[in-house]
């Protein structure tokens, strides 16, 4: 369920951009055949099911950085579809003020068949990006993505790099007032990663919020000012990111770099 | 994003977008390219005449020109059962989108329906030609029927677009879904007046059952809407004949039936069935 909070809710300090009131995300184990037909037509209960995320508060004001961590499992992926508003909750309310833009699977829609100027033209339109903006972004998004060359080849013959970095350079084409970030700045080469990461800092400055899942603890460090660590769906401890992260690595939380 | 009209209006570009991919997506690395669109159903047609004409001598001496009369109802018959089994996977088929972006999905199933029917537009193109080449003897003669056409298209592409909507939610959690419907719209093919006419039914029921019985099973048959769509291509196009009010009326109420429910359907599943992609 999403919907808008009070007003009161943005007393004190900047203005909340996003905000999370005991949301529960549960999925159910993989039933076939008829059990699922059931399942889906709403009859036969709601059986057992393993909640994703459960009683998940979060509040975040214009002009932070979060980061969100845990432990593979933890709910992390969970939330970010939460937040870009692909998948509803089925507890507790979201209110996200502001456009979104979910770097989650680079280039997930791409037609092998089509050349990467169609592809990108069709990735531009899941984004809810208009033809006309898109078509005049062709030649920089592909420069970005050190494509040009290959702009009318159809993309069956790439590889899984240069799809990742044409996915990359679309979905970063936008300007979004709210950036998720799921673990995508492992996107080609050493040379190329550090193009993304000036990328993405970048539209860090012109976002109002950032929110970053990642596994490592010292790149959270250098970009975040907020953490929430996620531990089997629930909040196990939020706030300023030094603590929540000195907390997390002490339990075993991975430290490595990028 | 949930799949509201309201959503998908705002993203029309998104539905054009997969339309224009699809149709290029159809004709890439094949060298005839969109030739295909209108030789499949040539060929398709040039099969079932060799088969009931050639082979088993029916049809020629009844329906004439029998290729044409068969060529629109394959030609019909092709898009809904081309645009129901592709829906059944389409959620499935872009799983990884639908996790990673948020859109209308329902637009997956929509624009299958719709780019379906720019070949079934291909073929009704070839059909109108082949028509004003091969005239029928039977044709009245009046040329205003004709604009019947677009408005039993609007049926068609209605009653399949509300299968297709209900289809591609289910096809995700039963998989089996994609064998059931191959029999179901085979078993749905024969049984509507593709091959033979609706004249053939009524005079089978009436040779087998009393009047008032035969009227009424004529009636159920009748109940069909791919009954009317063959029916009323054929008057409009090959003998220049007005559909019967009764039968606009039905296929009217049963298109706005399909849309209806089948919209509903999606809606009611939208974010449910993304739990089991």
């Amino acid at each position: 369920m999403t919907g808008a909070f009070s007003s009161s809710s943005d007393a004190g300090g900047p203005p909340v951009v996003v905000q999370l009131r005991g949301v529960g995300v549960w999925f159910q184990p993989k039933v076939r055949g008829i059990g699922a037909l059931g399942r889906i037509l709403g009859r036969g209960g709601r059986g057992a099911v393993r909640w994703a995320l459960r009683g998940v508060d979060l509040t975040v004001r214009e002009g932070e950085s979060w980061g969100i961590v845990g432990h593979n499992g933890a709910g992390k992926s969970t939330l970010c579809l939460v937040l870009a508003d692909i998948l509803s909750p089925d507890e507790g309310v979201v209110d996200v003020r502001g456009k979104v833009a979910a770097l989650v699977t680079l280039g997930a829609g791409f037609q092998p068949e089509l050349s990467a100027r169609e592809n990108m033209l069709l990735y531009g339109a899941f984004l809810g990006v208009p033809r006309a903006t898109m078509v005049a972004r062709l030649d920089e998004i592909l420069a970005f993505a050190e494509l040009a060359e290959y702009a009318d080849e159809p993309i069956r013959g790439f590889s899984s790099g240069m799809r990742a970095r044409l996915g990359f350079a679309v979905a970063t084409s936008l300007d979004p007032e709210i950036l998720l970030l799921d673990e995508v700045l492992s996107v080609g080469d050493r040379q190329f990663r550090a193009k993304c990461r000036a990328r993405i800092q970048a539209m860090k400055q012109r976002s109002r919020c950032v929110l970053t899942v990642s596994h490592s603890v010292t790149f959270l460090r250098q970009i975040t000012t907020h953490c929430l660590w996620l531990d089997k769906g629930t909040v196990r401890m939020a706030g300023p990111a030094a603590a929540v992260l000195d907390a997390y690595e002490a339990t075993g939380g991975e430290s490595a770099g990028v | 994003m949930n799949s509201s009209i309201r959503n998908v209006v705002a993203r029309r570009d998104l539905l054009a977008a997969l339309i224009a991919s699809d149709l290029r997506a159809s004709t890439a690395g094949s060298r005839l390219g969109w030739v295909w669109w209108f030789l499949d159903p040539v060929l398709l047609m040039l099969v079932y005449w060799g088969i009931v004409a050639g082979v088993f001598g029916r049809g020629s001496d009844r329906y004439e020109p029998y290729p044409l009369f068969l060529f629109v109802a394959l030609a019909t018959w092709k898009h809904f059962a081309a645009s129901v089994t592709k829906s059944i996977g389409v959620l499935r088929s872009r799983d990884r989108l639908i996790k990673a972006i948020p859109f209308p999905t329902i637009a997956l199933p929509i624009a299958v329906v719709a780019s379906g029917f720019v070949y079934f537009l291909a073929a009704f193109g070839v059909f109108v030609l082949a028509a004003a080449l091969w005239p029928s003897t039977r044709h009245s003669g009046a040329l205003l029927p004709l604009l019947q056409a677009p408005a039993l298209m609007v049926l068609q592409l209605a009653i399949t677009a509300g299968v297709c909507m209900a289809v591609a939610c289910y096809g995700v959690v039963v998989p089996d879904l994609r064998m059931i419907a191959s029999h179901l719209l085979r078993v749905g093919f024969y049984l509507s007046p593709g091959l033979y006419g609706v004249d053939l039914v009524r005079e089978r029921v009436a040779a087998g059952m009393p009047a008032p019985w035969a009227g009424l099973v004529t009636t159920a048959y009748m109940a069909n809407p791919f009954a009317i769509l063959f029916t009323g291509y054929r008057d409009a196009v090959l003998h220049g004949a007005w559909i019967a009010p009764a039968h606009w009326l039905a296929l009217a109420a049963e298109a706005g039936v399909a849309l209806l429910v089948g919209y509903r359907i999606y809606q009611h599943h939208d974010r449910r069935v993304f739990k089991f992609l």
